[in-house]
């Protein structure tokens, strides 16, 4: 997880320093407002150009206007039509064009008839072309010239009418007034002439706005290269006061952790000034330092974790030694157990443990609630479990104590379910109790659930009372325990593994060994949860019955011809010959006692032999009517010899056997008689 | 099982050799059943491996016979595990029984 940081870190490392001057947000926002001033430039000067040009149209309207007042009141001293030899009227009009500036002045006759003008007189200005100064025009007629404001002024119109001409060549102004009369020399009076003179002022207005065009020029030079100046001044304090600090700041952060991790300290930021740049520095700094406590905080509670994770891995290696090995062999029983808590410790537990009368005590419990207090618990009540089962009392009994020792040490209200099994090998006797455990299931020719005897969980409730349950079972048997965490195992879409699914799995492993049994139900149960996280502490013991190659087990008929059959057995065992004698005096005794009472008709009747060195024991089973032998054995001391009234044989078989025991199983009757060299000598022994 | 009786003046010798269990008891309990006109009877048991109550209660009937009749009775040669059976059951205080 660190390392894609520190990657993640890198890569941005990277791309901050591949930032290119191009893609900077104040490279771009200047690039922007340079343009924007330059159109808003661009705006002011054709706005201002437009308003110079109406200005100087209108002072070339009041120029020319004035001009041509001044040329008509001169021209009224001469006639135009026909001017004296030394007439100087041309060259009065062009000092009056160079007075106002202005272009031409000229006086023309129009003649409406032929729309044709003819030149009286024309003065020039100092914009006049040369061609036209160079030609004659005085007595000119010039055809297709008249316009509508020269006409007017014909008519008579002296408001001095403006004609504005703009066409690709030129941009000129003209304004028109009639000169109608001169006065007359020899008479002193005006006389008013039959075709009125119409006088012209022109102004060309290219020549006025080429000056104002080269002002025009050099003011957009210079408010352009102002504006560039003012902009990359703009620029250079953005980079340094703005784009370089935020830079440092990127940097800063990015580099944070990596300076942090190789020990470099981190350097503070300092800005001068006190705006929004250097509050971000200060809110960076104590960000800084804000993050390092915190980094430090999170350091503390990082190795707190691990220091209790550690310990609870210790917890969970002492509770893991608490279980005894997973497996436990001998010739005659197999027990496989596995457990897995789902946290680092857990509630669940199986126990086993052979008990001193050689009988094989198992159990599986389930603690309720998961972790430390659970697995606490669980510590206490595995040892007296134990305790209680090696004592060799019964699956009931086990439990009775169990839980009343358990109630009075339990503020927390913590209970176990468990389910006990006493297993007699010798004799095939499967004894159990069930205090709220789920039903386990016995593998035999069919899937038997073990649902008999059910009481409630130990460790809440003292001097509850467990019922035993007894069954027989035959060598090859096998017993399948569990807790709930298999059955209630989720998988990824929380659905449970399910004891159906459960019992139709064990219904297949039927003629499997025990050991072989588990890994089917591991694998099928771990094929079924996947990756789905284990909810539960999972637990399974297996007990698996065997026949062991020191074992003759004979299934006769209540036939007294069927000692033939004992003789060979009891004959057959690799024990010294004396022995052999008694074994066989207590199994004619004791079979043909069977044979005599058990069944009105010849029944079933079974007997094992279990040679283990010098020790022998031999169980006779019958489906008979239930009888205790070991009950009402005669005392030899007051029989009556003479009459000899019943009882003899089974007092001789209990007199040589080392010891003996009756329990009426499953109806059955199971009488079991224990030989062994040692006690064959001594004969008066009892038990 | 093997039985050989001989008679010897008012003295039944019965040899009884082998297993006297309870599939043989009954062949014993027909071979005594004839005295041959002996008054005492004494049973060699030097070759008898094995012993049962079944046995047992036929060596007793047949003491209880004899004795019933002022005759004498004992078992002689008998071997250590058929004389543990009538140590057991008291019988060795009731009639001679003897190892040689």
């Amino acid at each position: 997880m660190k390392k894609s940081e520190s990657e993640k870190q890198s890569k941005s490392l990277n791309k901050l320093k591949s930032l290119k001057l191009t893609k900077s947000i104040f490279v771009k926002i200047g690039l922007i407002m340079l343009m924007l001033l330059l159109v808003l430039e661009g705006v002011v000067l054709a706005l201002s150009y437009g308003i110079i040009y109406d200005r100087n149209l209108l002072e070339g309207e009041r120029d020319i206007r004035r001009a041509a007042t001044l040329a008509v009141e001169m021209c009224e001293g001469i006639d135009l039509y026909h001017p004296a030899k030394d007439d100087n009227t041309e060259e009065v009009l062009s000092q009056l064009c160079e007075m106002f500036n202005i272009t031409y002045l000229f006086a023309v006759s129009p003649d409406i008839e032929t729309n044709s003008e003819t030149y009286l007189a024309i003065g020039f200005g100092k914009e006049a072309l040369q061609e036209v100064k160079d030609t004659r025009y005085r007595g000119v007629c010039v055809e297709g010239k008249l316009n509508d404001k020269q006409i007017e002024a014909y008519n008579g119109n002296t408001d001095g009418i403006i004609l504005h001409e703009v066409n690709t060549f030129e941009d000129s102004m003209v304004c028109y007034m009639p000169c109608t009369r001169y006065l007359d020399m020899n008479s002193h009076d005006y006389v008013y002439y039959d075709k009125p003179v119409v006088i012209g002022a022109e102004i060309t207005l290219n020549n006025v706005n080429k000056t104002a065009q080269n002002r025009f020029r050099y003011l957009a030079l210079l408010t352009a290269s102002m504006t560039l100046l003012i902009a990359v001044s703009f620029g250079i304090i953005l980079y340094f006061r703005v784009s370089k600090p935020i830079r440092k700041i990127s940097n800063q952060m990015s580099s944070f952790v990596t300076d942090r991790e190789n020990n470099k300290n981190v350097e503070k930021l300092k800005f001068r000034g006190n705006n929004e740049l250097s509050l971000m520095a200060d809110s960076f700094n104590i960000m800084t330092e804000d993050i390092d406590r915190y980094i430090g905080d999170i350091d503390a509670l990082y190795r707190e974790k691990h220091r209790t994770e550690a310990e609870l891995n210790i917890a969970r290696d002492i509770q893991m030694g608490l279980l005894l090995p997973g497996h436990l062999q001998s010739d005659r029983y197999a027990i496989n157990a596995y457990v897995n808590p789902a946290k680092d410790v857990g509630g669940d537990y199986y126990d086993y443990c052979v008990m001193d009368d050689g009988k094989i005590f198992v159990a599986v419990a389930d603690v309720s609630g998961k972790g430390i207090s659970a697995s606490l618990f669980m510590a206490r009540a595995i040892t007296l479990l134990h305790q209680n089962a090696i004592g060799g009392y019964r699956p009931s009994q086990i439990l009775e104590i169990f839980n009343n020792t358990l109630v009075p040490r339990n503020s927390e209200g913590l209970f176990i379910t468990t389910f006990v099994v006493v297993y007699d090998p010798s004799t095939g006797i499967l004894t159990y109790s069930n205090a709220g455990h789920n039903i386990p299931y016995l593998l035999s020719d069919t899937l038997i659930p073990l649902d008999q005897a059910h009481g409630v969980a130990a460790g809440l409730f003292e001097g509850e009372t467990y019922e035993d349950a007894t069954m027989m079972i035959k060598p090859g048997d096998s017993l399948f325990l569990y807790t709930d965490g298999v059955n209630e195992a989720k998988n990824t879409s929380d659905a449970f593994y399910t004891t159906e699914r459960l019992e139709k799995k064990l219904s297949a492993c039927i003629a499997l060994h025990s050991a072989d049994t588990l890994e089917v139900i591991l694998n099928d149960l771990f094929s079924f949860t996947q990756d789905a996280e284990q909810n539960d502490d999972i637990t399974i013991l297996t007990l698996q019955t065997k026949q062991s190659p020191d074992e003759t087990i004979l299934k006769m008929t209540s036939e007294v011809e069927q000692l033939v059959k004992v003789k060979e057995g009891i004959f057959g065992l690799p024990i010294g010959d004396d022995l052999k004698r008694t074994i066989y005096l207590a199994a004619e005794e004791i079979f043909v006692n069977i044979c005599s009472y058990a069944y009105d008709m010849p029944g079933d009747v079974i007997m094992r032999l279990y040679q283990e060195q010098n020790r022998v024991e031999l169980t006779f089973i019958d489906s008979g009517k239930p009888f205790d032998p070991t009950r009402d054995v005669l005392d030899i001391n007051e029989y009556d010899h003479d009459h000899m009234i019943g009882g003899l044989g089974r007092y001789l078989a209990f007199s040589i056997a080392e010891s003996y025991r009756y329990e009426y199983i499953d109806e059955k009757n199971v009488l079991q008689l224990i030989f062994s060299e040692g006690g064959q000598d001594d004969d008066h022994k009892t038990t | 099982m093997t039985i050989t009786k001989q008679l010897d003046g008012d003295t039944l010798t019965v040899t009884v050799q082998g297993w006297l269990d309870t599939m043989t008891t009954p062949e014993f309990h027909r071979e005594v059943a004839d005295l041959e006109g002996a008054k005492n009877v004494v049973l060699d048991f030097g070759g008898l491996e094995y012993i049962s109550s079944a046995g047992l209660r036929e060596t007793v009937a047949l003491f209880r016979f004899v004795s019933a009749k002022g005759g004498s009775f004992s078992v002689r040669k008998v071997d250590h595990k058929v004389m543990d059976v009538f140590t057991l059951t008291g019988f060795d205080k009731k009639f001679e029984i003897r190892a040689d």
